[in-house]
């Protein structure tokens, strides 16, 4: 009896260790079978042409911004379907997470909604798609369809207080944000406020991800609060004008509604063959459908004067 | 085939197997200990060559690792509300459920019939496994609202209210309840019979039996009890980020404000920003981390301290 049952012990920490063993040499097997690939690359030089679709094998791994994520994955489920031999896996962290880890070599592909920092300039970016952000609202909040400039600059700054300032209830205003490092918060202070947002305190709500920001809009009387379009038109949320222009592709292309930024695919040096198929195949026709279908809009249909202006570091 | 030689070959072989392998266990244990300790450490302490210091780290309360929310883009690295409200959060939840729980583990040991303890005990071991975001999701649709209602009037805001410590102590409260019950059981039921007999023809009645016989004898495996459920608090950081949603510590007036108005602690902080920051903002999280091994370790060394002061020995 007691011997059945110590060598059951044994066999499952042996397993355990077999396990562990086992994850070790996996995990450092798939940068040394990487590398002849890589280095085949070199000789190669298949250099990008962006909207091809070229048949890879091999697998990488992408990782980072939570907003692309959903676009990256689309976009690699159908890659893989096509192409049999082709792995890929798209992880989240957090554009500050991708642009590390493609630095540091434990990811093929880093996930982006912010330009490299200083010091990270070995990053190649590779811009894929653009993602537009929508302004939304409480729906205790009626009356009120669209803000000017100038408008949520008192807001974020604290200055106004109360919707009846802008037409609506008499109900105090509730800022929900995206803690300082998020990208989208960043995009919304460059492109739409102009400055930072001072909101502190009682009146501001600060939550993680764009899921939390739509829950805490629905659940707080008088909140305002920014998310990615796709979120936020699934949410049925009042989604905002700002200063007057609808959030729709044509405007985003236009660049009169300014609420939007580029995602970026950054790999460390020149992409490994796979990794260049694969954002290659981003803004094939095949992209451009999936990015539609996720409300994001693909690089390539942008006109180059609207990029220009969301290029500044 | 290695199990027939073994039960055949005698038990020296799996005697000597067996030391082997539980040493390496326990080696393994160690160097992963002793790994995140010197991972987290090398890399706490980078940040205060980076423009932050020591004591505006400890005492400021402006979060802003990145600079984002700063004009300039001047990063900030005020820890000193987060790192207070790891303290209170953990120091209250402990509090408000130690003597609950205690209460809990006598009744089912010492009061209830046997029956009834069959059947509840099952039910507490489930919610030892709760999912933590399922809880934290039960927060902030039904605790936040409901503090809301409760005490909004006393508040900064009103349509804020609910959210913050107030909230987090109860998620956490809820959370770790089972955990030190359960324990506390297996404490209590350790206790030899005879020191309740002993106590009992003392002519003590039931209350006194408990509280002055069962409960001192039990201290070893209640400070357990209470180390391992203090353990899961003050780590705790997808439930409590739910209900927290502050940017910053909010002003003390009313103070009140502290506890039912959006507030900040480490491991929420750690949650929503960690993956966006890039640079020194993402070595201040380590720095964070460190920190908040600290608070652990220091909260596990004072309650084996009181615990060791036990008169019964």
């Amino acid at each position: 009896m007691l011997k059945q049952w110590r060598i059951g012990l044994i066999l499952m920490v042996v397993m355990a260790f077999g396990i562990l063993i086992s994850a070790c040499g996996s995990s450092s097997s798939t940068p040394s079978s990487s590398t002849p690939s890589s280095g085949s690359s070199s000789s190669s030089t298949t250099l990008g042409t962006p909207g091809s679709y070229n048949c890879v094998s091999g697998s990488i791994t992408a990782a980072g911004s939570t907003a692309l994520q959903p676009l990256v994955s689309a976009v690699a489920k159908q890659y893989e379907a096509k192409c049999s031999g082709a792995s890929i896996t798209v992880n989240l962290g957090g554009s500050g997470t991708g642009l590390a880890n493609a630095e540091n070599g434990s990811v093929d592909i880093g996930n982006s909604d912010i330009f490299a920092k200083p010091g990270q300039e070995d990053l190649v970016d590779h811009q894929v798609a653009v993602v537009v952000f929508n302004l939304v609202l409480n729906s205790k909040v009626t009356g009120v369809t669209s803000l000017t400039t100038a408008q949520l600059k008192q807001i974020y700054s604290g200055q106004a207080t109360n919707w009846s300032q802008f037409g609506g209830p008499s109900l105090p205003i509730v800022v929900v944000s995206r803690p300082t490092s998020s990208g989208t918060r960043a995009t919304f202070q460059k492109y739409v406020l102009g400055t930072v947002e001072s909101v502190t305190g009682p009146s501001n709500l600060t939550t993680d991800s764009t899921g939390t920001v739509i829950k805490n809009v629905e659940q707080t009387a008088g909140a305002i609060g920014y998310a990615a379009s796709a979120a936020a038109k699934k949410s049925g949320l009042t989604i905002l004008k700002i200063d007057n222009v609808q959030a729709t592709d044509d405007n985003v292309k236009n660049n009169t509604y300014k609420f939007w930024n580029i995602e970026h695919m950054y790999t460390k040096g020149k992409p490994k063959d796979l990794a260049q198929a694969l954002i290659d195949y981003m803004t094939s026709a095949d992209g451009k459908t999936t990015a539609q279908t996720l409300s994001f809009i693909a690089i390539t249909d942008m006109p180059q004067t609207a990029i220009q202006t969301h290029q500044v570091h | 085939m290695q199990v027939q030689q073994r039960s055949s070959g005698g038990t020296y072989f799996a005697d000597r197997s067996a030391r082997v392998i539980f040493l390496i266990c326990a080696i393994l244990i160690v160097i992963v200990i002793a790994g995140v300790f010197i991972f987290i450490g090398l890399n706490a302490f980078k940040v205060f060559g980076e423009g932050a210091n020591l004591k505006d780290f400890l005492f400021s309360t402006n979060w802003d690792p990145t600079g984002n929310g700063d004009v300039n883009g001047n990063p900030s690295f005020g820890a000193g509300g987060l790192i207070l409200g790891s303290i209170v959060i953990t120091f209250f939840s402990v509090l408000i459920a130690t003597p609950l729980a205690f209460g809990m583990a006598l009744f089912f040991t010492e009061v209830s019939s046997n029956w009834l303890g069959n059947l509840l005990r099952p039910l507490i071991e489930v919610f030892t496994g709760m999912p933590s975001v399922v809880i934290g999701f039960f927060g902030l649709v039904v605790i936040v609202p409901s503090l809301q209602r409760l005490v909004g009037g006393f508040t900064g805001n009103h349509q804020t209210a609910g959210n913050g410590w107030g909230a987090a102590i109860l998620v956490l409260v809820i959370m770790i309840l089972p955990t030190i019950i359960s324990i506390s059981i297996d404490a209590l039921r350790a206790v030899p019979t005879s020191v309740r007999e002993a106590s009992l023809a003392l002519g003590s009645t039931r209350w006194q039996m408990m509280t002055r016989a069962v409960l001192p004898a039990a201290t070893t495996g209640l400070a357990t009890a209470v180390v391992l459920g203090m353990a899961r608090a003050i780590g705790e950081t997808l439930a409590v980020a739910l209900v927290l949603n502050g940017s910053r510590l909010p002003s003390f007036r009313p103070i009140l404000n502290l506890f039912f108005q959006p507030n900040v602690n480490i491991t929420q902080y750690i949650a929503i920003d960690f993956g966006e920051a890039t640079g020194p903002g993402r070595d201040a999280y380590f720095t964070l981390a460190f920190f908040l091994l600290v608070i652990s370790f220091l909260f596990v060394c004072i309650s084996r301290y009181l615990a060791s002061r036990s008169v019964y020995k």
